[in-house]
């Protein structure tokens, strides 16, 4: 009964992390902190994430040797670590960290990213994120 | 959000039977078309498997091949359907049991051609809807060519498969984006270019290796020679996808942004202009023309 209500008080407590598929505009609350970070505003971040991931933070994809985990494909290689390949790990973290429905940590790196290797890590940005901008606003 | 866009006044609700032979007003009796008119909203459910020997009987105006025209007029839209496929039979058969009646109704004069990749490489959309546009012309003259993905089905009748004076998308309000266009510049799902529209463009990219990005290129082509995209308004758009997990050997393409970033230099050089293949089969089913064909590998 003791361990039964234990129990009880830890699922309430802690309720587990999920996988999830945002919609826009959840997304864009959760982000908000981001807006201008770097000189990158919440639309640029948006549009990049529909693009590399769909807004489906289960987003896994393998290429080129390195694997890039959710939203923000944040890759084994150099940011977070795996058991797949040796990783620089700097953003001290296990990548499969990125999967789950809490972007606070996903968000801590991919600031990161954007220090060091600014806005173009994300692919989508020059042919898809740099224009119409408006319609990734909620 | 009125997804209609850069369209005269007249053209979205102009039903087709208009456009086609004209009754003498003369004659005392009027004719009708025998076929029934479009009926708007549907309801669209992928639970109860198709048999597609019923099917072809409960469509028994569809000829061997797919084909179908209007009895009572003349249409002036021929149009080629084409189907990127390989190894989704269940989702073709859907495809076949709710678009048959509907473009039916439509009263398009229309073929329905799958092309199927053979062989286990990479899959490759827009190379596949290349040889579509090539094949189908060889059986007939369409002078439109409907761009479809085998597992999505139109949920509102009105939706027309036809083509427009500017490109058309089709698929404007899928289920799988909340029934709204993910991104003003999406061109993916359902497309219809005339066969002028898509001569212009030299067609489509051949170098498109894996999921992602071809239709962002289409996209890009169709913008660098002046043209915008025709659309139907999110609620006549609405389309359901068949849920299905990702395929293999369709893996996201990673060259798929970089790509896109350079359709302006590589459309002359990549397209209809460049195109080779090797058709290895032509089924001619009763609902459906099939056409196998091996498209190579990535180079």
């Amino acid at each position: 009964m003791m361990s039964f209500l234990s129990l009880l008080l830890v699922g309430i407590l802690f309720p587990a992390l999920e996988a999830k598929q945002f919609t826009k505009c959840e997304l864009s609350q959760v982000l908000k902190d981001m807006d201008g970070y770097g000189g990158v505003t919440l639309p640029e971040w948006i549009c990049n994430i529909f693009h590399v991931s769909g807004y489906d933070t289960q987003t896994i994809v393998n290429n080129n040797g390195k694997t890039e985990y959710g939203l923000f494909q944040i890759n084994n290689k150099l940011w977070c670590r795996d058991n797949q390949i040796q990783s620089r790990n700097i953003c001290d973290i296990s990548c499969d960290k990125f999967l789950d429905d809490d972007l606070t940590d996903d968000m801590i790196c991919a600031k990161k990213i954007l220090d060091s290797e600014g806005i173009d890590y994300w692919l989508p940005h020059k042919p898809l994120c740099s224009e119409k901008l408006e319609q990734w606003l909620c | 959000m009125d997804m209609a866009r850069g369209l005269p006044q007249g053209e979205e609700e102009k039903p087709i039977k208009e456009t086609g032979v004209p009754v003498n007003e003369s004659h005392s009796l009027l004719t009708y078309p025998s076929s029934t008119p479009v009926v708007g909203p549907m309801l669209i459910e992928f639970n109860v498997p198709v048999d597609l020997t019923l099917l072809a009987k409960q469509n028994p105006e569809v000829k061997v091949g797919g084909r179908y025209a209007p009895k009572d007029c003349v249409s002036p839209h021929k149009v080629a359907i084409i189907i990127p496929f390989r190894n989704r039979q269940e989702h073709l058969k859907y495809w076949l049991y709710y678009l048959h009646p509907i473009l039916q109704r439509q009263q398009l004069d229309y073929g329905i051609y799958v092309i199927n990749q053979a062989g286990e490489s990479t899959f490759n959309r827009a190379k596949l809807l290349n040889v579509g546009f090539q094949e189908a012309l060889k059986d007939y003259d369409y002078n439109c060519f409907v761009f479809s993905d085998v597992d999505l089905i139109p949920m509102d009748d009105r939706n027309t498969y036809r083509c427009f004076s500017q490109p058309r998308h089709i698929s404007v309000a899928m289920d799988k984006f909340g029934f709204s266009l993910p991104y003003v510049q999406f061109f993916g799902g359902v497309s219809a270019l005339s066969k002028q529209q898509f001569l212009t463009i030299n067609g489509f990219p051949n170098n498109y290796w894996g999921w992602g990005g071809e239709d962002d290129d289409i996209f890009n082509r169709l913008v660098f020679k002046g043209m915008s995209i025709s659309r139907p308004n999110a609620v006549v758009g609405k389309c359901r996808m068949i849920r299905h997990s990702r395929d293999k050997k369709n893996e996201p393409n990673p060259q798929r942004f970089d790509r896109i970033a350079h359709t302006k230099e590589t459309m002359l050089s990549d397209g209809l202009n460049t195109l080779t293949y090797k058709v290895l089969d032509i089924e001619r089913n009763p609902l459906y023309t099939k056409i196998t064909v091996d498209v190579g590998t990535p180079s």
